[in-house]
């Protein structure tokens, strides 16, 4: 199975809702397992897209930030890229500690390969914390904002 | 050439069998046609919604850059794709990239090539941008694709301009074949387009990987990159990652790019 399947397959357990997936082609056999410290290896070790290291290369990853005691809505940041708080250079940020924010209000942009997405909240309540720097590399799921 | 009626009629003629799975419009000035799309896209416009413009008054690059044109000078236009609800979107302005080199190269122009992520090239010089903004909200995700393309060089373009634009009259064409009119450039990018995201939301980036290497125009040479914010990086391009990350060889080990400007560095 070449290298590229491989990844495909990969990319697909991780994308799904599934734990485990086993394919077998004629003698090969594949078993993918998305658990990354359980038992079982997970095929081409080091090499899972969820565990990139840090994206952006300019500076490094942030510290994942857990507002574990914190109360209020975690907003997640829904894919890799480079965490922007405003529309473009110079102007002003979409939202400040403090400020209330709507369901449906932008509150940053996150840009991978030139690929934009505004992120919305999908929380009314006011913005308690911004969790990564302007600027910053954004793992998938890594907290970014916390509304409360 | 880039001067003939471009008209809503003429562009679903031009594109002959396809044109049932378009939506086009045609406007002669526009601010910007990712602007005006990405409305339309929050009220619910379907797959393959397309806003054309012959003049963008505000066209927006990556980070809010301006997109220097005249009217009738370059050819901007934005698509809205629709994506499936598991579709990869890790790769796609690369995927978009490959797709519109693929086309101009059918036109017989030779010398185009890539730059990270999806910039077109002629002869080493910008012929073309994409910028790729997400429908905010929308699930399954949503896509506006936009794309501006220089026809000409437009009078008045700032000199620092001149030197890292090209423009598509410049190319150097297979004999006998003339260069399209803007409509049938239009409809052929747009078939390009068509065909590579329905491979892409099926098979994701790597179905383009090899095709984007194969042009990609700063392949093993030294270059900078430069982030909005962070300090430049140098380093060695040395091709792109399953994903259309840029991987940079550099002075801490290889890297994956994943966001800022690829520049040749200097030597």
């Amino acid at each position: 199975m070449d290298l590229r399947k491989l990844k495909k397959l990969i990319d697909l357990v991780q994308e799904s809702g599934i734990s485990e997936l086993e394919v077998i082609e004629g003698e090969e056999k594949v078993r993918i397992v998305k658990h990354v410290q359980g038992p079982n290896p997970v095929y081409l070790p080091g090499n899972q897209p969820q565990s990139y290291p840090p994206s952006a290369p300019l500076v490094p990853a942030p510290e994942p930030a857990a507002p574990a005691e914190a109360e209020g809505h975690v907003v997640k940041a829904p894919m890799v890229g480079t965490f922007y708080r405003s529309g473009s250079p110079g102007s002003p940020s979409f939202v400040e500690v403090g400020q209330a924010v709507k369901e449906g209000d932008a509150l940053c942009i996150i840009e991978a390969m030139k690929l934009m997405n505004e992120i919305e909240s999908d929380a009314t309540g006011v913005v308690k914390a911004i969790l990564v720097e302007n600027g910053q590399p954004v793992e998938y799921g890594q907290p970014l904002f916390l509304i409360g | 050439m880039f001067d003939e009626a471009f008209s809503v009629a003429a562009v679903a003629d031009a594109l002959g069998n396809l044109a049932c799975r378009f939506d086009v419009d045609v406007l002669a000035e526009c601010d910007s046609t990712n602007a005006r799309l990405l409305t339309l896209a929050e009220s619910g416009a379907p797959s393959g919604r397309v806003i054309a413009a012959l003049h963008q008054t505000a066209g927006r690059g990556r980070r809010g850059r301006n997109w220097f044109s005249a009217p009738g000078d370059s050819l901007t236009f934005s698509l809205l794709w629709r994506l499936p609800p598991d579709a990869p979107l890790s790769g796609l302005s690369l995927a978009v990239g490959v797709a519109l080199a693929c086309a101009l190269e059918d036109l017989g122009i030779a010398g185009v090539s890539l730059k990270w992520p999806n910039d077109l090239l002629l002869h080493g010089r910008k012929l073309a941008g994409v910028l790729i903004e997400l429908v905010p909200g929308a699930s399954p995700p949503a896509a506006v694709i936009g794309i501006g393309m220089n026809l000409r060089r437009p009078q008045g373009m700032p000199e620092d301009l001149c030197r890292t634009a090209a423009a598509l009259i410049e190319a150097d064409l297979e004999a006998d074949i003339p260069l399209p009119a803007t409509v049938e450039l239009l409809a052929r990018l747009l078939t390009a387009l068509h065909e590579a995201l329905i491979t892409f939301a099926v098979s994701g980036f790597p179905a383009f990987r090899e095709a984007w290497q194969k042009r990609h125009a700063f392949n093993d040479c030294a270059v900078q990159l430069l982030g909005d914010i962070s300090e430049p990086l140098a380093g060695i391009c040395r091709g792109v990652d399953f994903d259309g990350a840029l991987l940079l060889e550099t002075a801490d080990g290889r890297q994956r790019i994943i966001s800022g400007e690829v520049s040749l560095r200097p030597s």
